[in-house]
């Protein structure tokens, strides 16, 4: 070792974290360089310092404020708090970052908002819910009646069938054949309607006398 | 309450963690086990509150803060570092949270004179060490607080908490070659705070 030592060299010394080969080079040149030899009594005397300082003792306040303050306030961690959490550590260790990360989970937000609506918007479209046959258990009907089934709103058209506001009557993919208790309202299949929308399938939903079915 | 201590019990008698144990005893709704926390880790809560805000009073505050975070997510304790450390790392994350925000207090000597010292020997011993004592444990208690806290941290666990590097860098979750730079570059602070004060 020629130069002078390191102070991350003197400290690591003293901490003994100095590999075998590291500590012994750092000997040599402490026994051949007073100036090194300084700095390391003068480190050894700051962490000696360091050592003798006593703690201070518990305030005897404290346990019962946590006991207090335990059962006044505590309550699980949100999700804003583990933000707050997460956030806060960053912006201290990379404000850039956190800048850059805040901007990026605003532009997602936005990005999966509008998605959300449009998927909305489609649902609309592709999961038609057809009455088709004037309901023999249902009152009478007349074009432009409306009922509202599984929340979907349907109106009862020119062709003679219930067909969900806005819907292509012909997008029809999927049958489905549930038979439900003759006599029974239309309403009653109200969740399976639900159900088979919740699949995104088409709902055909047909009375043969008695029988409210579902296709 | 039955099923609750049939289920503790099981927990218990099923883990060979002790630190989880405890963390399961907490999820299960045993009070003594968040005692037993706060009796282990009160003193070391406070001090290393104490040492980074520089102010008892403040410290008093942030070791509440921090033990209701304790209390609030010892449950999720998953025993992947010892509880000791977890603990560490809360405090700290828990400072530098609400510390940071005011880039963490570097104070300058001018303006302490809390009577620090008188709190920080052993007041046994013979009155002139004592004196002597005095003023060098103030000196570099004071001259501790004009280290920034990134090296502070370091240091404090270090001399301080008596910590290993490998705990420490588990602490602050960082490499061990780091946590020896930061602790060398914080001692050599100190050297130079208490050289020119001296």
């Amino acid at each position: 070792m020629t130069s002078h030592a390191s102070a991350e060299a003197l400290s690591a010394y003293l901490d003994r974290q100095l590999v075998a080969r590291e500590a012994r080079e750092l000997e040599e040149h402490l026994e051949t360089c007073p100036q090194c030899h300084v700095r390391l009594e003068s480190l050894r005397k700051v962490i000696d310092n360091l050592r003798s300082i006593h703690e201070l003792p518990t305030p005897s306040t404290l346990q019962q404020a946590v006991v207090r303050r335990i059962a006044l306030t505590d309550e699980p961690p949100g999700l804003l708090d583990r933000f707050e959490q997460g956030l806060s550590l960053l912006n201290r260790q990379n404000p850039i970052l956190a800048m850059f990360g805040v901007v990026i989970a605003l532009v997602l937000f936005i990005y999966l908002f509008s998605l959300n609506v449009q998927l909305h918007e489609n649902q609309s479209d592709t999961i038609p819910v057809i009455f088709q046959d004037p309901p023999n258990s249902v009152a009478d009907v007349a074009v432009g009646n409306r009922v509202i089934v599984a929340d979907r709103l349907l109106i009862w058209n020119e062709q003679g069938y219930w067909l969900e506001q806005g819907v292509d009557a012909d997008a029809v993919t999927r049958r489905l054949q549930i038979d439900s208790e003759a006599g029974r309202e239309l309403f009653a299949v109200q969740s399976e309607i639900a159900a088979l929308a919740a699949l995104k399938r088409a709902v055909v939903i047909k009375i043969e006398g008695d029988v409210v079915r579902l296709e | 309450m039955a099923a609750i201590m049939v289920a503790t019990s099981t927990a218990t008698s099923l883990s060979s963690n002790p630190d989880l144990d405890l963390a399961t005893r907490h999820r299960y709704g045993d009070p003594k086990a968040f005692d037993e926390v706060y009796s282990r880790y009160a003193q070391m809560v406070f001090n290393l509150a104490y040492r980074m805000s520089g102010k008892p009073d403040e410290a008093e505050d942030l070791a509440q803060e921090i033990f209701l975070r304790i209390h609030r997510h010892l449950a999720r304790f998953n025993g992947r570092s010892t509880l000791k450390t977890w603990v560490y790392r809360v405090t700290l994350n828990h400072c530098r949270s609400k510390l940071g925000r005011r880039r963490y207090p570097t104070q300058p000597l001018a303006d302490e004179n809390d009577g620090e010292g008188a709190r920080l020997v052993d007041e046994s011993r013979d009155p002139e060490d004592l004196a002597l004592a005095h003023d060098a444990s103030r000196q570099i208690s004071l001259a501790l607080r004009q280290v920034k806290p990134v090296f502070r941290e370091a240091v404090v666990l270090r001399d301080l908490q008596g910590l290993s590097y490998d705990e420490i860098a588990e602490v602050l979750e960082v490499r061990v070659g780091t946590v020896r730079s930061r602790i060398a570059r914080g001692r050599d602070r100190l050297r130079a705070v208490l050289e020119k004060n001296s």
